[in-house]
């Protein structure tokens, strides 16, 4: 994911899988991992890395958990201090 | 019925002129959609925090889009506009709604399924690679969140979207490997007649795709795909065109065949399905007035098939004047009301029993754990 317009927005910290992160406000939390990182979550089916699909709240492929509650990333926007987990024991349902 | 409970599902183009024109019958709906503001995903708003203009982000469309953003804005203060709500069921005259992690029921007489489209994808090997995006997700990335989905993307598929695309990635400066289209040229002209807005279409995608071009950007047609390769990321496309196989280096994939109707609430309501050969899909049975086989249940916009954007604005507001007519509701004098309507449309509504038995039976599981 690579930002092309409205690049340079306010920031915010939030907590990926207990490191500091950082996002800009308005990000899902998708874009704030993917724009860090190439992989979002390991797979639910398997050991292979997933980086969402449709972007649209269909595919089921971005499952992460928010504050111990399981939230589709592609659908949620990130929030100051949000503390976000994508260890695969989260995704799978 | 002279006041029904009516839900409708998608603040779409067509979910909003539904609700648009019921409200100016005097009848209020509730307006259920999963996005935090409405627009559909064709025109889908972005978070606050974004500033691109309208135009640079619908491009041709702006002003529609404009237009139905300005409509879900006035409406929402005056009917039960219900963002950021997500319907998992339809049993029973009930749906069953999850918000912000709680769960509700919406119980109706009549409702309206709005819920639009969503990408037709063919699997192929390598397509789970982080890097692969649906076409329509690749869109999304750029509207809602101003992002590409790569440093240098290859778009494969075909259908009109697959040249928008590109056309929207390139002219927000995304670099562009190339757009691979399994059509053959010649092909495509005859695969648009039957969409009622099909000479506009053709014609914006001969626009995009002489633009595409014109910039440089390498489109090829008729191609075969092989499969997405990388360990981890997407690494290269492999693709065959005649006898010869190759491959493009790229670091994102854009991938999709099309779209499809977006039919599970329909399956769940009961609706009659039959087989489109035209679009190869199941699609849910409704009537010049958008009623699906199931009394009291309507489909507007392409839910019950693809006809696009603006034919979606139409069924929305066609589907809202048979409601209004159906429950006796005429227009408001002062913005003056075709009489065709009102005469054509007047029977009584009645209240609508659900058969279970047609509803999911892992649904009902659900409901009767509740």
């Amino acid at each position: 994911m690579v930002r092309l317009v409205d690049a340079e927005r306010a920031r915010l910290t939030f907590s990926l899988d207990g490191m500091p992160a950082t996002a800009q406000e308005g990000d899902t939390i998708l874009t704030a991992v993917l724009t860090a990182r190439r992989y979002l979550v390991e797979s639910a089916c398997g050991e292979d890395k997933r980086a969402g699909f449709c972007l649209m709240g269909a595919c089921q492929e971005c499952w992460v958990a928010v504050d111990g509650t399981r939230a589709r990333a592609c659908s949620t926007l990130v929030t100051a201090g949000m503390s976000v987990a994508t260890g695969g024991h989260f995704t799978g349902g | 019925m002279a006041d029904p409970a009516i839900a409708i599902v998608g603040a779409g183009p067509a979910g909003i002129r539904a609700a648009e024109a019921l409200s100016q019958h005097g009848l209020s709906a509730i307006l259920i959609d999963e996005a935090p503001k409405g627009g559909g995903q064709i025109y889908r708003q972005p978070p606050d925090s974004f500033q691109r203009s309208a135009s640079g982000r619908y491009g041709f469309e702006a002003r529609k889009a404009s237009a139905l953003h300005r409509t879900i804005q006035r409406l929402a203060t005056a009917i039960d506009y219900r963002p950021s709500t997500l319907v998992w069921n339809v049993c029973d005259g009930r749906l069953d709604t999850l918000c912000a992690g709680r769960g509700e029921s919406v119980v109706f007489d009549i409702l309206v399924i709005a819920t639009g489209a969503m990408d037709r994808l063919l699997p192929l090997p390598g397509w789970t690679l982080p890097g692969v995006y649906a076409l329509g997700g690749a869109q999304i990335a750029l509207k809602y969140q101003g992002c590409a989905i790569g440093r240098r993307t290859v778009f494969l598929g075909t259908g009109p979207l697959l040249y928008l695309v590109a056309y929207q990635y390139a002219k927000a400066g995304a670099e562009i490997e190339a757009v691979l289209d399994v059509n053959p040229a010649h092909t495509k002209p005859r695969a648009l007649v039957g969409l009622a807005s099909s000479a506009r279409t053709l014609a914006k995608g001969i626009y995009y795709r002489t633009w595409l071009g014109a910039h440089g950007i390498a489109v090829e047609e008729g191609v075969t795909p092989m499969g997405i390769a990388g360990t981890d990321e997407v690494r290269e496309v492999r693709y065959r065109r005649g006898s010869v196989e190759k491959g493009i280096r790229c670091d994102a994939v854009g991938l999709g065949f099309g779209l499809k109707a977006e039919t599970q609430l329909a399956d769940l309501a009961g609706c009659r399905f039959r087989f489109d050969r035209e679009s190869r899909q199941w699609l849910p049975e409704r009537n010049n007035d958008g009623e699906s086989t199931v009394s009291g249940v309507y489909l507007a916009g392409d839910c019950a098939g693809i006809g696009g954007a603006d034919a979606a604005e139409l069924w929305g507001e066609r589907v809202g004047l048979s409601i209004a007519a159906r429950c006796g509701r005429r227009r408001d004098a002062r913005r003056g009301f075709a009489p065709g309507w009102s005469k054509r449309f007047r029977f009584p509504c009645r209240p609508r029993n659900f058969p279970t038995t047609r509803s999911s039976a892992a649904a009902r599981r659900f409901a009767s754990a509740k």
